[in-house]
């Protein structure tokens, strides 16, 4: 039979012991010590393991202050094969991947400055894209991708940006075809996939490149991780009031929004015409992404911030507040590469 | 002489134990403790959803996060359980064209 180990049984082994205890019985008595001996071993462990546990059951600060704020740290790019990473990285910065070859994913997502440019993307035949242009930049933590949201997965988004009449004005079939007929690029996607270009290990490399664009580093996240003096008291005002006003509501999460979708002019008009319903953006890098909102009305996050305020949240901000919030804004700026991102220099 | 039917019946029982262990042998076990094991990662992780979506309607999940990775891991499974499917039907097709 199979006993169960508690407190209870083992004084109850011990009080046995103890009664069993006499010069008559030394065998016997020896014996039966052995329980007692195990339940003090058990014992001895379960305390020392609670001792070696004790500090780390003591909350830091880094980690209480990261459990308890809507905003979470941007984790670190997820681990890649290098060999894939660096095709998609060449692939991203390739020509061939539009018809007539004058534009690449970088033409309009720079990597050297915010993932994105600075405005409306151009069209081969000069004129501005409907949208404003998204950074690229922590793109693989949004929920959905585009200012519509239209898309759950990098590999069909980046297929239907390769076939946009307006830009790319390709197809994944033809891409291929260019790609295949490169030695050289055949040579690289067999040493990283084993086989020539098709279209799978194609958008896989595209979308592992873009898995690894993610900008941690910022110095709100340092915050987060404990470190008191990364925000002004102004920047920590601002976020207070980020939080008190309401835009947390939708602007939280890893990416500081793109978690959810929401109604644009609850309140007042915002941007008019469609989407009226867009994916919340996130607000990582915005100080960064001007101009602002999917139609690029707002030239200036002071300007944005104000609209918001009045459109969304049905509040008049005033200058200090507004100084305020920018300022927080400000700290959600990151790296990549270990360099801070910047401003599109347009 | 008497030794004849017992060194007769040796044979026949090990053929026929042979027999009935090549029927016992069931290719499809795998895959069942496959599905059921991703149907209880699907329940599981059903339950979590409900329990955030509870908690933020009670206002106290810190944000959407958690649903949304809940929602990504329910698509996840379901895909799997659907290629499970998928090859149990190929399977049972097979048995029985065999």
């Amino acid at each position: 039979m199979t006993r169960l180990w508690s407190p209870a049984s083992c004084r109850r082994q011990h009080l046995e012991i103890a009664s069993a205890r006499g010069p008559a019985v030394p065998a016997v008595s020896r014996a039966r010590r052995r329980p007692l001996w195990i339940c003090l071993a058990l014992l001895l462990v379960l305390a020392s393991g609670a001792a070696a546990q004790a500090p780390d059951s003591e909350p830091s600060a880094a980690k209480s202050l990261a459990d308890q704020e809507p905003i979470t740290p941007i984790p670190p790019p997820p681990a890649a094969e290098p060999q894939k990473l660096a095709l998609g990285e060449r692939l991203f910065g390739d020509h061939r991947l539009s018809a007539d070859g004058k534009l690449a994913c970088s033409s309009c997502h720079d990597l050297r400055t915010n993932g994105a440019s600075g405005g409306q993307a151009v069209a081969h035949d000069g004129s501005k894209s409907p949208f404003d242009t998204l950074t690229v930049f922590n793109a693989a933590l949004n929920f959905r991708l585009n200012w519509e949201g239209n898309f759950w997965d990098l590999g069909a988004h980046m297929e239907s940006s390769l076939e946009n009449p307006v830009n790319m004005r390709t197809s994944v079939d033809e891409v291929l075809r260019k790609l295949n007929a490169d030695p050289q690029m055949v040579q690289q996607f067999r040493a990283a996939y084993g086989r020539a270009p098709d279209r799978t290990s194609f958008l896989d490399a595209l979308a592992t490149f873009e898995r690894s664009l993610l900008t941690p580093g910022s110095r709100f996240d340092r915050w987060l991780g404990g470190d008191a003096s990364a925000l002004s008291p102004q920047e920590l005002g601002g976020y207070q009031l980020f939080k008190s006003l309401g835009c947390s509501s939708c602007h939280q999460g890893v990416n500081v929004g793109g978690n959810l979708f929401e109604r644009q002019g609850v309140f007042r008009p915002l941007v008019p015409g469609k989407p009226e319903i867009v994916r919340v953006p996130s607000l990582r890098n915005v100080a960064t992404t001007a101009p602002y909102f999917h139609d690029g009305s707002a030239p200036t996050l002071e300007e944005a911030v104000r609209k918001m305020a009045a459109a969304q949240l049905d509040r008049t901000l005033t200058d200090q507040q507004v100084d305020s919030l920018v300022a927080f804004l400000k700290t959600l700026t990151g790296t990549y590469r270990g360099v801070a991102v910047v401003g599109a220099s347009q | 002489m008497r030794v004849t039917p017992g060194v007769a019946i040796v044979p026949i029982l090990v053929l026929l134990l042979t027999w009935l262990s090549l029927r016992a042998i069931d290719p499809g076990a795998e895959l069942f403790d496959i599905a059921v094991g991703e149907l209880d990662r699907f329940s599981t992780l059903e339950n979590a959803l409900y329990r955030d979506v509870f908690t933020a309607r009670a206002g106290t999940l810190r944000n959407y996060d958690p649903l949304v990775r809940e929602i990504n891991a329910l698509h996840d499974s379901l895909a799997r359980l659907r290629e499970t499917a998928a090859i149990d039907s190929e399977t049972t097709a097979l048995s029985i064209s065999l």
